[in-house]
């Protein structure tokens, strides 16, 4: 038990010391019980910690590198993609210029492809710089099993088509407070800004 | 020799199965992953005994700084809720992190009544926003908890709901979280109880009362290796658990008498569906639907309650000899292996999700009369100024109506005070289930794919269930000068409706 609050203890200060960077008005949550540490567990196996390489060919492990400790917002795309990615990935990229303004440097961009054999790390970058992408914005290959893998544990794939259909879903979580939440990629950027503001537990005073 | 019929009976079939116990690390996901999900094998069943949410008591507006205060002659009462975390003993073992109103699992009933005014404070003592919803009753905007997340209670903080009670009729409400985006886990981690709305023309009925007059919280949960809630956020098809409770205890036992007994029974389940009988194959009257008492009692076997909905039922156990082996299931045979929906009625592999112990010998005077409801408002199709069409769909696996997804901002439909309007909700195919939930009225169903209801489904109505292919034609008067401003309808899977299965409409003058 004493082991568990302490490790509670060093998560709510990683929370409190982003929250105390982000506004002078947030206070830190009470959590008694520990519920934050029992849902990060809980969610921690959805995460594999799979090595994936970046648009500048380096490489990441899904879950040390990438989710742990961070507030995320996790996209599905393929660069060929001629359905909604072309319109999602600015989309997106509205939404990162937004919270770099409002949360500047505490919020992670993840696009990760569902076509990493044609998307290589070069076909990557070429695809991101068609668009206003600032920096904390990867976008991921890797091995298809493991590509599959995560998709799968992140229950973002359709059941009816696991190959091809890639999914208009944002994945948007809190690591340290295991909250995770999913919704639409096309959703309006100031409803998705809004939503990161709400994971990351700004209060609704400055959100609204 | 124990042959698996028996097994099922005893709700044990399926204990050797499925979920490997690695150390402390489970795999909880499996259980959504491996479309087949079995009884946990650390559940025993009828070890406890049912509990009986209490009524919540009113205090008196005094201690409670700031609350509003009325002189409009309205008799208003006052009751105050903390919103809590606290251990429950469900599993054996370890005890298991949940959040109640009041601490309490589900949380304690109000018990209101038509005509009187009632505002609850409810006091955030979670750790996360909450806000919430009274299902089922012809509610103030402000006070509606319509997933708005301007409305939201934030840690440390308190919002007054308030309820005016001014409906139609009674009926066996609920209420529960409806957080924009996070109903799912709130409402997993126990954020929901009962609302039961009565009134002087049930009171005068001669139905079963006091204690012969039992709420059913129907729900499933799964858990970890540490006995703590499995739920999966990940799971947007609808999260299935493998574990039954009844008013938040594990497959209860309930001691009763050779008497009539009246049963509140209400899915809180995030995504399952039942389909309810006794084990006796006995007849039962039905005599009431979401939204309150039926015309008349209805005889059946069975019915079938999804996600949000309500029915109450009379169960004689008359035809019994109380003694201690005189036991009657309360039976589940509704398959259903992943959130998309039921699978179908097995009546060979009946689940048993409570036992009553019929010992006790009693005179029982109540009877279920021939006319229950008498004041069931009539909505005239013909007064009907529009007729709207939703449909709810799914798109590369997220979850619509009409084509788009739930914006907090964007209103969908503007309805006039003192029409009336007929809604026809349709389902988008895919073979997925939608039970749809609109809040603020009660509805009448028209007809369901050309077909008058039947059953429960010919009351009052505030979900409808959306099988695949289903067209469903409602229709309802949206009264209440007090009632105007913003609500929400969206599908009562919960998994689909926190991914934005929900649309925005408002009252208007
Ligand atoms: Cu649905």
């Amino acid at each position: 038990m004493k082991r568990r609050i302490a490790a509670f203890l060093l998560v709510a200060a990683a929370v409190l010391g982003a929250s105390a960077f982000l506004s002078a008005k947030s206070t830190p949550r009470k959590d008694p019980y520990g519920y934050f540490e029992y849902r990060r567990n809980a969610m921690r196996s959805s995460f594999p910690d799979v090595v994936l390489l970046t648009q500048d060919n380096k490489q990441k492990r899904f879950y040390d590198d990438l989710i742990k400790d961070k507030i995320v917002v996790i996209q599905f795309m393929f660069a060929n993609c001629d359905g909604l990615c072309p319109r999602t990935t600015p989309n997106l990229a509205r939404v990162q210029r937004e919270l770099s303004k409002r949360a500047p440097g505490k919020v992670t961009f993840i696009s990760i492809t569902v076509d990493p054999k044609r998307d290589t790390p070069q076909a990557l970058k070429q695809y991101a710089s068609h668009f206003d992408v600032q920096r904390g914005w990867y976008f991921l290959t890797g091995k298809q099993e493991d590509v599959d893998l995560v998709r799968r544990k992140m229950g973002v794939y359709d059941p009816e088509d696991q190959k091809v259909e890639h999914m208009n879903v944002l994945t948007i979580g809190n690591e340290a407070q295991g909250k995770w939440l999913a919704m639409e990629s096309l959703a309006k950027p100031d409803d998705i800004t809004r939503t990161v503001l709400r994971v990351l537990g700004v209060p609704k005073a400055e959100w609204q | 020799m124990t042959t698996r019929r028996e097994l099922l009976k005893l709700g044990l079939y399926g204990s050797t199965a499925m979920l490997h116990l690695t150390g402390l690390k489970l795999d909880t996901w499996a259980l959504s992953e491996n479309k087949s999900p079995k009884v946990d094998p650390r559940v025993t069943p009828f070890q406890v005994d049912l509990p009986v949410p209490a009524f919540k008591t009113t205090v008196s507006p005094a201690t409670l700084p700031g609350v509003p205060l009325f002189n409009d002659g309205i008799p208003t009462d006052y009751v105050s809720f903390n919103v809590q975390q606290t251990l429950a003993q469900i599993l054996p073992g370890k005890k298991t992190l949940v959040w109640g109103y009041d601490g309490q699992v589900p949380g304690p009933s109000f018990q209101a009544r038509l005509g009187r005014r009632l505002v609850a404070r409810q006091q955030n003592s979670l750790p996360v926003n909450i806000n919430v919803h009274h299902h089922g009753g012809h509610t103030q905007a402000a006070s509606d908890g319509s997933a708005l997340p301007e409305e939201e209670i934030e840690p440390g903080t308190f919002r007054d709901y308030i309820y005016d009670n001014d409906d139609d009729t009674g009926g066996f409400h609920w209420y529960h979280d409806h957080t924009l985006d996070q109903t799912g886990i709130n409402v997993f981690m126990g954020l929901a109880g009962v609302y039961i709305l009565t009134s002087d023309t049930i009171d005068a009925l001669n139905l079963p009362k006091g204690a012969f007059d039992v709420p059913l919280v129907v729900q499933d949960r799964a858990f970890d290796a540490n006995n703590q809630l499995a739920y999966n956020p990940f799971d947007h098809n609808g999260f299935i658990g493998n574990v039954f409770l009844v008013n938040g205890a594990v497959q209860p036992k309930f001691r009763v008498g050779n008497g009539k007994y009246r049963f509140r029974i209400l899915n809180g389940s995030n995504a399952r569906f039942y389909q309810i009988s006794l084990s006796t194959g006995r007849p039962f009257q039905i005599i009431g639907s979401d939204g309150g008492l039926l015309k008349a009692p209805i005889e059946a076997d069975q019915f079938r309650i999804a996600p949000g909905e309500r029915v109450e039922f009379v169960v004689d156990f008359s035809f019994h000899t109380p003694g201690p082996n005189t036991h009657v299931f309360l039976n589940n045979t509704m398959i259903q292996k992943e959130g998309r929906g039921p699978d179908g009625v097995d009546p060979t592999q009946p689940f048993p999700l409570m036992r009553f112990d019929v010992l006790d010998t009693v005179t029982d005077i109540s009877t279920v009369p021939p006319v229950l409801e008498t004041n069931i408002p009539v909505f005239n199709p013909k007064e009907s100024v529009i007729t709207r069409t939703f449909e709810f769909n799914r798109s590369q696996g997220a979850w619509q109506v009409n084509g788009k997804f739930f914006d907090p901002t964007r209103v969908d439909a503007t309805v006039k005070l003192n029409t009336t309007e007929i809604w026809r909700l349709r389902n988008g195919g895919g073979g997925w289930y939608h039970p749809v939930h609109i809040h603020r009225n009660e509805f009448q169903i028209l007809d369901r794919n050309g077909i008058a209801p039947t059953g429960a489904e010919s009351g009052l109505k505030d979900v409808f269930v959306l099988n695949p292919g289903d067209e469903i034609r409602v229709i309802s008067k949206y009264t209440g000068e007090k009632q105007l401003g913003r609500y929400v309808f969206h599908c009562h899977n919960i998994e689909h409706e926190d991914m934005r299965m929900m649309g925005l409409w408002e009252v208007v003058k």
